[in-house]
């Protein structure tokens, strides 16, 4: 499993519900910047939401404390079209409950 | 329906989610759901499992319920008292016509046309009684040990009643068969001949006899009926004659179930 990295977009299988979702926590979790081990200071949002390209179902999430929900669907919904069908499958074929991708891409912070 | 139905369904994670002891009992009441459903009934539809996902060994004809396959249906022929190697043409019960080789003995089946396999291959050993219009007629099968057995009656195509043996019986008290033999309408027979068909479904040299009683008079000895034990070549015995002038042959009938095409 890798570490949660904030801000960073992550790539994974459908999830169960294709909505977009958010899931608060606590503050204290810890996640890696720049391979160093640290606790986050306030509450973190994880956004997550399905998306289909050409048949290929998959899910993309990210760990940020913005709380703008809308704003960040609307970056993962721009990220999603960027995302081609092959990549998808490449990535979708590797996942399982626990593992996961990261992709080069982070949220636009405001 | 959905090809599974949990309770709870709206479950929605993603990895690096801290879940809730409350969301962990969930996503174990999820599985014990799944693993306490049969398949095809309940919460997991019919076709959630497929053929490809069950490893052949789990596959057994015990498992299979052939009778509500559609598909599958049995056809008797006649063999005759040699079993020689012959092709056999017969309508099955749906009107399809089959056309089989099978050799002397009937131990191997080949499909000519109209079917697409064979389900399984069982021998019955028949007795016939040769009787008089109009009579009524009670044959019973004792079998030699305590192994199980199933007999038939039939008068020409029609079943006219079957019992079973289930262990060394006095003399034909039990398994008995009624039949009232009737004017049979038979190209082979004079209408005035009726013919009580008795089958035994046997794969084994278990010796068997018959015993019955013809008309009004009490139960017939063995001795009036003749009664032999089944030798190992698997011809059945000849039976009861109600006169002398009367014919008894005696015959192997092949059950052949096939899947139909």
């Amino acid at each position: 499993m890798k570490a949660l990295e904030l801000n960073r977009i992550a790539i994974w299988r459908p999830k169960l519900l294709d909505d977009f979702t958010i899931r608060e926590s606590g503050a204290g979790r810890p996640f890696a910047e720049n391979h160093i081990i640290k606790k986050t200071t306030a509450k973190t949002y994880r956004y997550a939401k399905n998306y289909e390209k050409d048949k290929i179902k998959f899910c993309l999430f990210v760990i940020t404390y913005s709380n703008d929900a809308k704003d960040v669907e609307s970056q993962l919904d721009k990220i999603a079209k960027k995302i081609g069908a092959k990549t998808a499958e490449e990535y979708v074929s590797k996942s399982s409950d626990v593992s996961f991708n990261y992709l080069d891409i982070y949220l636009e912070e405001k | 329906m959905a090809l599974a139905v949990l309770p709870y369904p709206s479950m929605d994670f993603v990895p690096l989610d801290i879940l809730t002891a409350d969301e962990l009992d969930q996503i174990v009441a999820n599985i014990d759901a799944i693993n306490n459903a049969t398949v095809g009934s309940g919460n997991i539809a019919g076709n959630a499992i497929t053929t490809a996902k069950v490893a052949d060994s789990a596959i057994t004809k015990a498992k299979i319920d052939f009778s509500t396959m559609g598909a599958i249906w049995s056809s008797f022929y006649y063999s005759g008292t040699s079993l020689s190697d012959q092709t056999v043409s017969v309508k099955t019960l749906k009107g399809t016509n089959l056309s089989i080789r099978i050799s002397a003995g009937g131990t191997a089946v080949r499909i000519i046309s109209g079917a697409s396999g064979i389900n399984a291959i069982r021998q019955y050993w028949s007795a016939k009684l040769n009787n008089v219009a109009g009579e009524y007629g009670v044959a019973g099968l004792k079998s030699a040990s305590s192994v199980y057995t199933r007999f038939y009656g039939s008068m020409g195509n029609t079943a006219i009643g079957e019992g079973e043996v289930a262990s060394t019986a006095s003399s034909g008290t039990d398994g008995m068969c009624d039949a009232n033999l009737g004017t049979v309408s038979n190209a082979s027979r004079t209408s005035t001949t009726a013919e009580f068909l008795l089958l035994r479904e046997s794969t084994d040299a278990e010796g068997w006899t018959i015993y019955g009683k013809i008309g009004s008079g009490g139960m017939l000895a063995d001795a009036s009926f003749g009664a032999k034990t089944q030798s190992a070549t698997g011809y059945a015995p000849t039976v009861y004659q109600r006169s002398a002038t009367s014919s008894n042959t005696s015959y192997v009938f092949n059950c052949i179930e096939v899947l139909e095409s």
